[in-house]
């Protein structure tokens, strides 16, 4: 997936072990609300540690916590790829 | 009310009403664990009004002396996002429909500070004393984090205690703390997150109509209410907020829209980035190695092994469910029994007599004889949920109900179902959305439970004994047992995706789930929650499947003919001048079996399932067979028993010869043989579909709240089963199949 102009691409873009730096919560108001004040807001390191065995949903570290969301929601979440930085 | 700072809250005033302290605090951070080592037994458990939420609270006295009241507010991450839970705890904390509370015990899990703080940040905004309890200390010093208490102190504004709850540590220290709070009252000085200068200006504007709007408010929770508004109200309705401060709201968040500002966004990052900053400071990170969850999330959440483990843990569960409990049934059956024995031979023979044992007695023995198959779900749900593996079976089953409509959450309650729906629906508890839940009761009372198993060995044995094997292995009787089965999965799963689409429609919630570590759950936690699910089973479901037993008693023995009594009489007279020994004992049990036939017949069940016939004749039902239809609703194993007293035979049951014998032979009155294959299938997809227990409507009842839910469950039930069972029988008859 190509990356936005600023390097963002979506959340359900990164493999496995990737970190991200979120730039954007672009869900529907109630799920962006939720995941901000659960800690998933712009300048966040995220890092993907798993998915599903069936696909869907993944689970995501996020300030010292395990974290699941669908693709449907990591799609509309923007980050910027920091590889080579792990997210805690 | 609140006071000033000029105002303690203490001792003077705690002697006038009762001081209110709440417990708040994330879900998994071991807030039930605190509030069970507080409350001993004395925990009191009621409901918030309006919603399905348990309002848990008890008396507590502080090393002072001072008496409080502390109530457990459900776990929540933030006090704005809008589900019943965040609305009670908002509610709560804020004073909005209430008084404030006295003070606010916080407790967090250290090992992931920054979003606990959030919580509690919101709470110490408002003023509020608050004493923060860090928690799980044992695993966070594992983990190599040290926490600075006093900096964190001095930064948040509030109270800090470290504690291991799960050993009891810091408990003395958690009370000795809530004391000074109490001693000290509402700070005039809450902390401030610092906000952008536009942001600053959005939420003065809203504060102003807050203080219009409640002048009693003081100037820390005024700011802590607008912050509150401007997150929380939205396109969708919010009850119990002034217009004023709803209108002023909009205007500013109108504004905000049209200058391209996200508001929820502000709000948010200004609390985070405070917190970041205090948490930056007062945190230190050690080194920690792959974590212990890590190195087992591996293997449960494994495409092969994750699975493998999956299902045998539920099968693990569904055994329980299904033989475990037996012989605690068996025992509680056997006490039935004993107590009916016990008043008959205490009193005289008469309606009354007949009222308490087949009704009272009968009744309460009803509701007694679930708890053992509650007690043992909720014993492993609890375990399943505190010990972490609950929301790993929700994140690897979630695609798989999504499509369905369903929630991840609802697997093991719909598994469940196979062996009883009345834990099952009441195990819904754990799914968060309200309509989620709702579809979920609704639809797994069509899981084939082990009561409709009487009903499907009674006709499978009747019609289809003997007959050759299909495939030349299974039985075409265990072919159409799974057949039943089948279907009633296909059912179930169809009638969650329509109820989605039709009467519970609306946005589905999006998931968002917390995968805590894996701990070992606490048997203290396990046994309270087990024991407050039985105790509101038993007060709420049990006073409405005690009145419906006695209701159906009525149905199926009133009016009692006298006549038809004088008869028998009789005729039992004749035989014991004719008979001795065992020829007269047979000849008795043979009378009393017609005898109670006969009754039955005209008894007001009777008359209906006779009236009924021409609706049910479509069906290839007879009279008789509606009148077991009727009494199976009591439970659908009493569909044997009944069908046993209408066909004259005493002590019926599925396995009975002499029951198999007279179904086989009952004809219907023009001599076409009643019990034909198409007859047999059509009575068991009724039985699969049909809604046959009033403890499960007693008990969707009480787990939504409303007559609503389970009138509609009733009622599509129903439909169902009769268009199935319709469709079944005349297509059948039109093929000519099954019916010789």
């Amino acid at each position: 997936m190509l990356p936005d102009d600023d390097g963002s691409c979506s959340l359900g873009a990164l493999r496995v072990g990737q970190a991200g730096l979120v730039t954007r919560v672009g869900c529907d108001r109630p799920v962006a609300r939720r995941l901000m004040e659960m800690g998933l807001l712009p300048g966040t390191r995220v890092r993907v540690v798993r998915v599903a065995p069936l696909g869907d949903p993944m689970e995501l570290r996020v300030r010292d916590y395990a974290l699941s969301i669908r693709r449907a929601e990591a799609a509309a979440i923007s980050v910027r790829d920091v590889d080579g930085q792990s997210a805690r | 009310m609140t006071g000033t700072a000029a105002e303690p809250g203490g001792r003077a005033a705690h002697a006038a009403r009762a001081v209110e302290v709440l417990l708040a605090g994330n879900p998994n951070a071991g807030k039930t664990t605190v509030f069970n080592s507080l409350s001993g037994a004395r925990a009191r458990v009621a409901n918030y009004p309006g919603v399905t939420v348990d309002r848990r609270s008890t008396e507590l006295a502080l090393p002072s002396g001072r008496r409080v009241t502390l109530v457990d507010l459900p776990g929540t991450y933030s006090l704005s996002a809008r589900s019943p839970e965040e609305q009670i705890a908002a509610d709560a904390v804020l004073g909005r429909r209430a008084r404030p509370p006295d003070a606010v015990a916080v407790i967090a899990d250290a090992c992931s500070l920054a979003r606990n703080l959030y919580l509690c940040l919101q709470i110490a905004e408002s003023g509020v004393p608050v004493v923060l309890a860090l928690n799980m200390m044992d695993e966070a010093r594992a983990a190599g984090i040290a926490v600075d208490e006093g900096l964190l102190a001095e930064r948040i504004g509030v109270r800090v205690v470290p504690m291991v709850a799960s050993r009891g540590e810091g408990r003395d220290a958690l009370l000795a703390e809530l004391d000074r709070a109490l001693d000290a009252g509402p700070t005039s000085d809450p902390p401030r997150v610092p906000l952008p200068d536009s942001l600053a200006v959005d939420v003065a504007e809203v504060e102003a109509a807050v203080a219009v709007a409640h002048p009693d408010v003081s100037p820390a929770a005024r700011r802590a209410w607008a912050m509150w508004s401007l997150l929380s109200i939205g396109d969708d309705e919010l009850a119990g907020v002034d217009p004023r401060v709803r209108d002023a709201t909009a205007v500013v968040q109108a504004r905000a829209t049209d200058a391209g500002r996200d508001l929820d966004l502000e709000i948010i990052a200004a609390r985070y980035a405070f917190i970041d900053e205090v948490v930056g400071d007062a945190v230190t990170r050690g080194e920690a190695g792959v974590r212990r969850t890590e190195r087992i999330d591996r293997v449960l959440t494994h495409p092969l092994w994750g699975f493998v483990i999956f299902g045998l843990v539920m099968y693990v569960v569904f055994e329980a469910l299904f033989s475990w409990s037996e012989p605690a049934i068996g025992l509680i059956e056997d006490g039935v029994g004993f107590a009916q024995g016990l008043v008959e031979s205490a009193m005289p023979a008469g309606p009354l007599r007949d009222l308490l044992v087949e009704g009272v007695v009968a009744g309460v023995g009803n509701v007694v004889v679930f708890v053992p198959q509650i007690a043992l779900l909720f014993l492993f749900i609890g375990f399943l949920e505190d010990s972490g593996y609950l929301a790993r079976v929700a994140f690897v089953i979630d695609r798989l109900m999504k499509g369905v409509g369903l929630h991840g959450k609802a697997f093991v309650p719909l598994l469940s179902g196979f062996a009883c729906a009345i834990p099952a629906v009441m195990a819904t508890r754990t799914i968060e959305s309200r309509r989620d839940r709702l579809v979920t009761m609704l639809a797994l009372p069509l899981m084939s439970c082990s009561a409709r198993l009487p009903v499907y060995v009674l006709v499978i044995a009747t019609v289809f004994a003997g007959q050759e094997r299909v495939l030349g292995v299974m039985s075409v009787g265990a072919v159409v047992l799974l057949g039943m089965y089948l279907l009633s999965v296909v059912a179930t799963l169809g009638a969650a995706a329509v109820l989605r689409r039709t009467v519970l429609d609306g946005p589905r919630p999006a998931l968002v789930l917390e995968l805590p570590p894996y701990r070992m759950p606490l048997l203290r936690n396990l046994l309270s929650t087990t024991w407050q699910r039985v105790k509101s089973f038993l007060v709420d479901a049990g006073t409405i499947i005690l009145a419906l037993t006695i209701v159906m008693w009525a149905l199926l023995s009133f009016p009692h003919d006298a006549e038809v009594a004088a008869r028998f009489e009789a005729d039992r007279q004749a035989a014991m001048g004719s008979l001795e020994g065992e020829a007269l004992e047979a000849r008795l049990g043979e009378l009393s079996g017609e005898e109670a036939g006969a009754q039955l017949r005209q008894s007001v069940a009777g008359r209906i399932g006779r009236a009924m016939e021409p609706a049910i004749e479509p069906l290839g039902f007879d009279w008789r067979m509606g009148v077991g239809i009727l009494g199976a609703f009591a439970a659908r194993e009493v569909f044997v028993s009944t069908m046993g007293i209408v066909f004259g035979i005493a002590e019926a049951d599925e396995e009975s010869a002499p029951l198999r014998g007279a179904l086989t032979a009952a004809t219907w009155p023009d001599g076409r043989p009643l019990m034909t294959p198409l007859a047999g299938v059509s009575l068991m997809v009724f039985f699969v579909l049909a809604c046959q227990c009033m403890s499960t409507i007693a008990v969707v009842r009480r787990e939504s709240g409303s007559w609503r839910w389970p009138l509609l469950m009733l009622g599509y039930m129903t439909a169902l089963a009769y268009v199935a069972s319709l469709l079944v029988y005349q297509v059948g008859a039109a093929l000519g199949w099954g019916l010789g």
